[in-house]
């Protein structure tokens, strides 16, 4: 499995450490100066969590440059399924990663790029697999290489 | 346009196919890069001036992201 070959969520963690350049996070802007080679999902809560970090203007600039990409991504406002919300939270997770978690299954993405340490090493027996941008990154340059 | 643009415009239309294609789709990776640069240049701006631009501090703004994370379903998704 590459994220070349599929849809992926990239959690807020990405958007925000990669637009801040964050220094000990260098993967995460890498990733997205390649978003021209990932198809992205977006859904609600990862949206609306956005919407908390920037301002309009910088939405608008970032949406105007996604929909520039060669796939452009999937926007989805859709709120996740109570029962399926339920389910995480019994996994273990907090509400929001639980949100989070529900809308992948919903939306059947089976790749989430995060740098949340409760996903990426905490919870087990997730229907999605989770990757840090290294992972990601190290996914494309694979696939990538002659 | 200026005559070094038609000069460069000329050569990139007499190139072969495979050379433009690939031209273009470098043009294009370039072109996302710049903006995502740009737009990135913007947000630390902002950020620096509200004084929340404090970059060894990634605990910090991970922690706030998970805060947030929380307050939004909280809102959407109460009780």
């Amino acid at each position: 499995m590459s994220i070349q070959d599929e849809w992926i969520v990239l959690d807020t963690n990405i958007w925000i450490f990669g637009l801040r350049r964050v220094p000990n996070f260098p993967a995460c802007a890498e990733l997205l100066e390649s978003l021209n080679r990932l198809r992205l999902v977006l859904p609600r809560q990862i949206l609306q969590e956005l919407q908390a970090n920037l301002v309009e203007q910088e939405l608008r600039t970032l949406f105007r440059l996604l929909n520039r990409l060669p796939v452009p991504p999937k926007v989805d406002w859709q709120k996740a399924a109570r029962e399926i919300i339920a389910k995480y939270e019994q996994l273990g997770c907090r509400l929001g990663d639980a949100v989070v978690s529900a809308h992948l299954e919903e939306l059947g993405v089976k790749t989430l790029v995060t740098e949340n340490r409760d996903f990426l090493t905490e919870l087990t027996g997730l229907p999605f697999r989770t990757i840090n941008a290294s992972q990601a990154l190290a996914e494309l340059t694979v696939k990538s290489s002659p | 346009m200026t005559k070094r643009v038609e000069e460069l415009a000329r050569q990139i239309a007499s190139l072969e196919k495979s050379d433009l294609q690939a031209l273009l789709d470098r043009v294009e990776e370039l072109s996302l890069c710049h903006n995502i640069e740009t737009l990135s240049d913007q947000y630390r701006k902002r950020l620096a001036q509200e004084g929340e631009l404090h970059e060894e501090e990634a605990e910090k703004v991970l922690l706030k992201l998970k805060q947030i994370r929380q307050e939004i379903a909280s809102r959407e998704y109460p009780g």
